[in-house]
């Protein structure tokens, strides 16, 4: 008996199978978005997501399994067959497995959540969605990238929303003569008067070292979380402003050129 | 300080709210109103933090109440069927903020550096007179220098022509911790709650980092 003799005689089974794996599908829809609606608001939005998949897959596996007894397919024979498969299947599947056991800790341990600013690699992003085997987050270039959540887990990631305030640090150098002590309360004075930066902790200038080209300096002030962008666009140029307004230059490299055949000292620039 | 415009509609387009570059429309049934509210930006944080210009001593275990005026703005409503929106807040103040605690665990706050004293000072303008209540539970002298509220729930009282803020009293437990509750009622005599606020709610903020 061919295949379609098979089906031939068993239309109605086939029908009902059909049916079966429709209404299960169908099922599957409605009961995701009972708890999309239930949980949406309640519940972080990755672990609703989640809660919605996981749903769906198991009606939607019920519904096959269902299918198929009603074929006559014995599924102990299935099963007992899917045994050797799922061996085979499982060494194939083991960076799959490992992403999914990932992503469930990742729910559990809830390190970033959809929306969070975070920084994987040298990648600035948002996470856009969590799913069971991979993260999805957007880059500030506007780039979906797919991460497996199994190197997420054992990565190193910042997430910048956690944080409630932020420090952000600006360095330049000063040519050694500069009056350090007027450009650190300017600096300092400049910073403060802007909305944004934080009362306390209060902005520091300060020398941190010293290099080839001078003192090497340090702007640092603190934001809140939110208002970061502000901090981040303005401080470079508050700093180079101030020391404009000052009349202060910054240091350039230097190096000295000994011209032995000229017998004297050439101070070069670069 | 720019001031609002009602913009009227043409054929029977709905009112508009206009301000700067805040521009919105009036759904019919309702109007626009104004009450004050206490100053902050709801954007960077719904903290407020009362600063004492000069830290305050309180004996071991005993309790003692100071007045200060803290900063309000104007809160733009839209109201309609008894309940209220904000839809813009006009402000004469210059806002900074601090990080109360570590940028982790803390809070950022609207930082807003106030005298006081035992008796209630003088009203003045875009202001609001704050009771502050200190209950100090430990047997050493303790020093306040600032106190942390979460303005969302502030209310806020018309006594007669002035604006009264609600009563915030501070539970000292020890050196790091404070409970801060609002306690519902004016900081001094009878008033009329702002109706924008939804009544019978006692807050509780604590101030885990020391005072």
């Amino acid at each position: 008996m061919t295949l379609i003799d098979w089906a031939i005689a068993n239309t109605t089974d086939l029908l009902i199978s059909l049916a079966i794996i429709v209404i299960s599908v169908a099922v599957a829809k409605l009961f995701a978005m009972l708890i999309r609606r239930r949980m949406h608001g309640n519940y972080s939005e990755s672990l609703t997501k989640m809660a919605e998949k996981f749903v769906y897959y198991l009606v939607v596996l019920i519904g096959l399994t269902a299918a198929i007894g009603n074929l006559g397919v014995n599924l102990t024979s299935v099963l007992v067959a899917g045994g050797f498969l799922g061996i085979v299947l499982g060494l194939a599947a083991q960076s799959s497995v490992s992403n999914l056991i990932a992503g469930l800790l990742l729910i559990v341990d809830r390190p970033f959540n959809i929306g969070d600013s975070v920084v994987y690699g040298t990648d600035n992003a948002t996470v856009v969605d969590i799913g069971l085997m991979s993260t999805k987050v957007s880059t500030w270039e506007g780039v979906q990238m797919r991460i497996p959540n199994n190197s997420l887990f054992t990565s190193s990631l910042y997430n910048y929303t956690k944080s409630v305030a932020r420090m952000m640090r600006v360095q330049f150098y000063l040519r050694d003569g500069e009056e350090l002590g007027k450009v650190v309360s300017a600096i300092n004075s400049r910073l403060a008067e802007r909305w944004y930066v934080l009362v306390e902790p209060a902005p520091q200038t300060f020398a941190l070292s010293f290099s080839d080209y001078g003192v090497t300096v340090e702007a640092r002030a603190w934001t809140a979380g939110t208002t970061w962008n502000e901090l981040y666009f303005t401080m470079p140029q508050i700093v180079n402003e101030t020391l404009k307004g000052m009349g202060v230059e910054f240091a350039y490299p230097k190096r000295t050129l000994v011209d032995e055949r000229a017998g004297r000292n050439r101070k070069a620039r670069g | 300080m720019e001031e609002y415009k009602i913009l009227k509609g043409r054929g029977g387009l709905p009112d508009r709210y206009v301000r700067g570059e805040v521009e919105l429309n009036i759904p019919p049934g309702t109007k626009v109103e104004t009450y004050p509210v206490l100053s902050g930006d709801s954007k960077v944080t719904e903290y407020f933090g009362v600063v004492l210009d000069t830290p305050l001593a309180i004996a071991p275990s005993s309790e003692m109440t100071v007045y200060a005026n803290l900063a309000s703005d104007t809160g733009v409503f839209l109201s309609g069927g008894g309940k209220y929106r904000r839809i813009d807040t006009i402000s004469r103040w210059p806002k900074k903020f601090a990080l109360y605690g570590n940028a982790s665990d803390g809070m950022v706050y609207r930082h807003f550096k106030a005298g006081y004293s035992s008796s209630p000072p003088k009203p003045e303008r875009d202001k609001v007179l704050a009771g502050l209540k200190i209950v100090n539970h430990e047997d050493e002298w303790i020093t306040m220098g600032r106190c942390l509220i979460d303005q969302r729930h502030y209310n806020l009282f018309y006594s007669g022509k002035d604006v009264v803020g609600e009563l915030i009293e501070i539970q000292v437990m020890n050196d790091d911790l404070s409970i801060v509750r609002l306690r519902n009622r004016p900081s001094l005599g009878k008033g009329r709650a702002m109706p924008y606020m939804p009544a019978g709610i006692i807050n509780v903020l604590e101030m885990r980092f020391g005072l």
